[in-house]
């Protein structure tokens, strides 16, 4: 039951570390160049859904179909070069690799020519790239790694982008920055699948936004009918009967 | 001028040649003052450094050590021995052996691709497995490859003379083979290193979580790295069987392995790093060796210490492990190296033109 452009759609997926479900019957599903919010309190299976999607969490049950294929049973690396970019939560840059080197490891799919082009257009909107492209990735701060990390995920112009709490842990004004960021790659007509503590910026920026509580969905629909009050209900697990 | 601009080959070709560079150094210093004991520790230097390399191949981008590849140098070895020593020394050898090797006697080119063909085919068939492994079950199932193949070849009295030496091997191995070879080696080694697939395999073997979210096949790479260094091992085991003109079983076992593993470890997890370990390695055990037919410290005598070189590699790799665990190197590759040393005295130059300034 895809509707027409969907890019993902996710069907019933539940996501089990032995006895914990993380994750219980989620149905998504995200269109060609939306932005969409994933939001929900610590705990509530967002980074779990993230991974599921590219195998990297155990999924339970359900089924997902990515551009039109089933890739449910498909090996992350397989789900990653049909155009699924993840930039994991903690950002996850190889720290003992040059920022270069850890670009390189985004373009596995790609030629060195494609490569360079790629890049080079990346380093413009990510300076940091080319500056310290041969400084080990661990030397830079927090901000810039997010951006290395970012960029890399972009290198192999995935059809979607999952990001993963970007902005954890970043000093606010660092904050701000990847939020325009995010708001440029949402210009760029990007899509993309957002996972935020920060609810009130990221409604800011999104179109549609879903809401889990408890590895449930609670609630769901534009950024923009969701507010402060919806938010913190669903939040609580107070489900939405409307 | 940069030198870690532009496309990684071009990095890797450049890196290559600044390592031969420094191994030809030390060849045209051993061959112009050397004594010819000095000219055979350099040839078992360059034939070790190529199975060093080999290991490092799988070993340093995996991020799993392997124990067996000894049985690889084993396949190179038998298999080029095999077809090029006399066809009469074979008839009283191993007269029983099949009449295509017994009769066989060909170049040592074809010869050594006959036993590099052997290790790659084993390493192809075997590798699915192992390379599903990591940590501690990769190392111990690979130590078991190693034993078996030791007992294979003890036991096929008809081929290999058992644990007896097979002899008669045309000493073909020069120097000119041992560097041109050694050359080849180097080049793959880091291009293999470098490329998407090396690349992504270090990076699997920090974060293997990461390194899957970024779209590595760690099971493909690793397969990739298992039987290009097989094949490399198997070239450094034809060479030393046609430089030493005699082998057995024995020289395929526990004491070569941990020779080259040490080498390894010592060195650090790059190719430059597998080169300084076997360097650092050969010159140590020639030390020892000497020591070993007796020395003196102040008033302690010690006539004889059989053993002394094991104990003492024994205690290096327990010294690297916890003092400096990434190895003498690290990760870093010799045009790295260089590349951080400029930076860093660039660095000193500015803050002591600062220091100055105020």
């Amino acid at each position: 039951m895809a509707t027409q452009g969907a890019i993902l759609s996710i069907a019933g997926l539940s996501v089990s570390y032995g006895t914990v479900h993380a994750v219980r019957q989620l149905d998504m599903e995200i269109s060609e160049g939306e932005t969409v919010v994933l939001l929900g309190a610590n705990g509530a299976g967002k980074s779990s859904t993230l991974n599921a999607i590219v195998g990297l969490a155990p999924r339970s049950g359900g089924r997902l179909v990515f551009a039109g294929e089933d890739i449910t049973r498909k090996p992350t690396e397989a789900i990653i070069r049909s155009g699924l970019a993840l930039v994991p939560e903690g950002r996850r840059l190889f720290s003992n690799m040059t920022v270069r080197e850890n670009l390189r490891l985004g373009a596995a799919a790609l030629s060195t020519v494609e490569f360079d082009r790629e890049r080079q257009a990346l380093e413009d909107m990510f300076p940091i790239t080319r500056r310290r492209a041969h400084e080990q990735a661990g030397l830079l701060s927090g901000g810039e790694q997010q951006q290395v990390a970012i960029a890399r995920a972009l290198l192999a112009r995935p059809k979607l982008l999952l990001l993963d709490e970007p902005s954890l842990g970043l000093a606010p004004i660092i904050v701000n920055t990847i939020f325009e960021i995010i708001a440029e790659l949402k210009r760029r007509k990007v899509t993309i699948l957002l996972v935020e503590q920060n609810a009130e910026r990221a409604l800011s920026i999104a179109d549609r936004a879903y809401v889990l509580a408890q590895g449930r969905l609670e609630l769901s629909g534009a950024a923009g009918s969701i507010n402060a009050t919806t938010l913190e209900k669903a939040y609580l697990g107070e489900r939405e009967h409307a | 001028m940069n030198m870690l601009a532009g496309k990684w080959w071009k990095q890797s070709l450049v890196g290559s040649a600044l390592l031969l560079a420094i191994v030809l150094v030390i060849v045209a210093i051993v061959a112009l003052a050397g004594s010819t004991t000095d000219m055979r520790i350099l040839m078992v230097f360059l034939i070790n450094v190529i199975a060093a390399i080999s290991l490092q191949t799988y070993a340093g981008n995996s991020g799993n050590i392997s124990f067996g590849h000894v049985g690889f140098m084993a396949f190179g070895a038998y298999g080029s021995a095999l077809f090029t020593a006399d066809p009469a020394i074979k008839a009283i050898g191993i007269p029983n052996a099949p009449a295509f090797i017994r009769e066989a006697a060909i170049g040592f080119l074809p010869a050594m691709l006959i036993g590099t063909a052997v290790a790659v085919v084993v390493a192809a068939a075997i590798g699915r497995v192992f390379v599903r492994l990591s940590g501690a079950a990769a190392a111990v199932a690979t130590l078991g490859f190693m034993v078996i193949i030791y007992t294979l070849l003890s036991n096929a009295e008809e081929l290999t003379r058992g644990s007896k030496a097979f002899s008669g091997i045309p000493e073909y191995t020069t120097l000119g083979w041992c560097v041109a070879l050694l050359a080849l080696t180097i080049v793959v080694a880091r291009l293999l290193r470098d490329s998407n697939t090396g690349l992504g395999l270090r990076a699997c073997a920090d974060d293997p979580i990461a390194g899957q979210a970024a779209g590595v096949d760690i099971l493909n790479s690793r397969y990739v790295m298992w039987v290009a260094s097989a094949a490399g091992a198997a070239i450094a085991g034809a060479l030393y069987a046609h430089y030493i003109g005699a082998i057995l079983p024995k020289a395929f076992h526990f004491e070569l392995t941990f020779v080259l593993v040490t080498m390894v470890i010592v060195g650090g997890r790059s190719i430059t790093g597998a080169v300084a370990g076997a360097a650092l390695i050969t010159i140590l055990a020639e030390v020892l060796r000497r020591l070993e037919n007796g020395f003196s410290i102040g008033s302690i005598n010690l006539s004889e210490a059989p053993g002394l070189t094991t104990a003492v590699l024994a205690l290096l790799i327990v010294a690297t492990l916890t003092i400096r665990p990434q190895g003498l190197v690290s990760r870093w590759e010799v045009e790295e190296l260089l590349h951080r040393w400029q930076f860093r005295q660039k660095e000193h130059a500015s803050v002591r033109a600062e220091e100055n300034h105020v």
